[in-house]
């Protein structure tokens, strides 16, 4: 669909072990388009000032891109006027700051948060702080065979303590869309607020905070093309004012004096100290680069590569996929009979094929389908049709390599 | 550098067919190795008498760099005294570290080839440890020193 894409990415110009590089691992992280490493350089040699402090000509144009791509980001994830966007490090640390001031305010001995089978630790960690430090309680909606989340069992597992539901848009394992729609549904009648994991679904699925109606949404901007270092969440504003600050530090205080501290309102009580500043403004060029693309566009092709891939498969009978999800994002993992997942992961990438192989940050979904660990396949805009045949002769590379 | 020189047939054949794959009846010591960065861990069965190692065995999941260098391991240590299996650890980690010291090593044949079968993981620096974990997993057994250690706290 995208022809020519790569020659946007200028990482493929290198090679791998003498090999064009075939990289499979975009839900780990996405490579980068020119134009998004052009805008870290650009901003580093004529443009650079810390934001909002300063009121010096660098400054007001540095805090003004700061914030034009905190607009780009609202309207990329179609938040309406009464949602703020945070920026963070990652959505590691957003997700920290949802179960941190969440947990802070609302939080007792005993009160219940679920969240799911399918999730990344990064959304498993942060709430077990809360079950050590405030003796909470962890209940995982299970999911089935296929890796599908048993949504039936979501209101068996809601009770008058439970206090908050954390949920992924899709498993990075898996490649699993969960039925948000449904799940936010069944929490608003109890009334409960959810948390959504977006760091996959941000990326590669359609994403409309204000259709779907969830309290948060945590993701990253490293995922969809962008600089490693930022992180965003998305809340509801009312949030802002329940929360107490996150960190604290230069930038999010109104008023400091000796007795007693005034902090920040909105996102600024939210971003203390030093933002990766470069970052987010080379961020912009990453929505940019994905709105041009269109992201239904990006859509439709991962899932059509996911499709072709997983069919290539079916004819080796020693591939077994770990989970047939009803609606699955552009990511699956496999292994291969007998041959455990890092042995797969170092064969693969003397053919220049770039997969992860362990437990992907997440150990519980792993021992729910009884495997130790999977080699995972995931895709982004610049993979191509040829780039699953060269993963599909590789793996039977592998196997000629253990049958000796 | 290509596959074939990690996976050679010898590591290849301990892999698929480990040796001493069992937990011991009889054991003094044991301890379990984890690598928690990828998930491989062996859990290590002695039984010495007389600072002699009388039998050693595993139980373990991890890839075939792990579970070919605990099965050789276990093969190279039994009936060792515990002094001459300290110095064949030591032999077999300055191995993985590149450094040679074969000249003051009294080993056969066998067993220096089965070792340094090993040699070409140091080109593959991601995978050391899979080859480190039970050997010193194996010294802290002998040593009953620890029950459960993590091969990130050794490096």
């Amino acid at each position: 669909m995208f022809e020519n894409i790569k020659d946007q990415f200028p990482i493929f110009k290198n090679k791998i072990k003498g090999k064009k590089l075939v990289y499979l691992d975009s839900a780990n992280s996405s490579q980068k388009p020119q134009a998004v490493i052009d805008a870290v350089n650009n901003f580093y040699t004529n443009e650079f000032s810390n934001v909002g402090r300063g009121i010096y000509t660098l400054a007001v144009n540095a805090s003004e891109k700061y914030e034009t791509t905190r607009l780009n980001i609202k309207k990329f994830i179609g938040a309406n006027s009464e949602t703020e966007v945070v920026f963070t490090k990652n959505a590691t640390e957003s997700l920290n700051l949802v179960a941190s001031c969440f947990g802070e305010k609302f939080i007792n001995k005993d009160d219940e948060i679920i969240l799911t089978e399918l999730e990344h630790h990064a959304n498993y960690v942060p709430w077990h702080f809360l079950r050590k430090k405030k003796g909470a309680v962890i209940k995982f909606l299970p999911i089935d065979h296929n890796g599908d989340l048993k949504i039936d069992e979501l209101e068996n597992l809601i009770t008058s303590k439970t206090k908050i539901i954390s949920v992924t848009h899709m498993s990075n394992v898996t490649g699993t869309i969960n039925p948000l729609d449904q799940i936010i549904s069944i929490a608003k009648k109890h009334n409960i607020p959810v948390c959504v994991d977006g760091t996959q679904g941000a990326a590669h699925l359609d994403v409309n905070f204000d259709q779907l109606g969830c309290d948060f949404y945590a993701f990253s901007g490293h995922k969809m093309y962008g600089p490693t270092g930022v992180g965003m969440l998305a809340l509801k504003y009312k949030w802002l004012d329940e929360f107490g600050p996150f960190l604290g530090g230069g930038g999010m205080i109104d008023f400091v004096s000796k007795k007693d501290i005034a902090y920040a309102r909105g996102v600024w009580k939210m971003e203390a100290g030093t933002m990766p500043t470069a970052e987010v403004v080379a961020l912009n060029e990453a929505i940019t680069f994905i709105n041009n693309l269109g992201k239904q566009n990006i859509i439709n092709h991962e899932h059509q590569l996911t499709q072709i891939a997983l069919e290539k498969l079916k004819n080796n009978n020693a591939v077994k996929i770990v989970a047939h999800p009803k609606a699955q994002g552009g990511v699956f993992s496999f292994n291969i009979d007998e041959i455990h997942s890092h042995d797969v992961s170092t064969i693969l990438d003397q053919e220049g094929v770039a997969v992860r192989g362990g437990h992907h940050c997440c150990q519980i979904l792993h021992d729910v389908l009884s495997i130790n660990s999977s080699v995972r396949v995931s895709f982004g805009v610049y993979n191509t049709s040829e780039d699953i045949e060269i993963l599909c002769e590789s793996i039977k590379k592998c196997q000629k390599i253990f049958k000796k | 550098m290509n596959t074939k020189d990690l996976y050679q047939d010898l590591i290849l054949d301990h892999a698929t067919n480990p040796k001493n794959k069992i937990k011991l009846n009889y054991y003094n010591k044991d301890t379990e190795g984890f690598n928690r960065l990828c998930g491989d861990s062996v859990h290590i069965f002695v039984h010495s008498k007389n600072n002699i190692i009388d039998d050693i065995s595993f139980l373990g999941n991890g890839c075939a760099i792990c579970i070919a260098s605990t099965s050789v391991m276990t093969q190279a240590l039994k009936g060792k005294s515990e002094k001459d299996a300290f110095t064949l650890i030591n032999y077999f980690l300055d191995l993985m570290k590149k450094q040679n010291n074969d000249e003051h090593l009294k080993i056969d044949n066998v067993e220096y080839n089965a070792l340094n079968a090993f040699k070409s993981i140091v080109n593959f620096p991601m995978r050391i440890n899979c080859a480190t974990l039970s050997w010193i997993t194996a010294e802290a057994t002998i040593r009953n020193k620890n029950k459960q250690i993590n091969i990130e706290d050794y490096k």
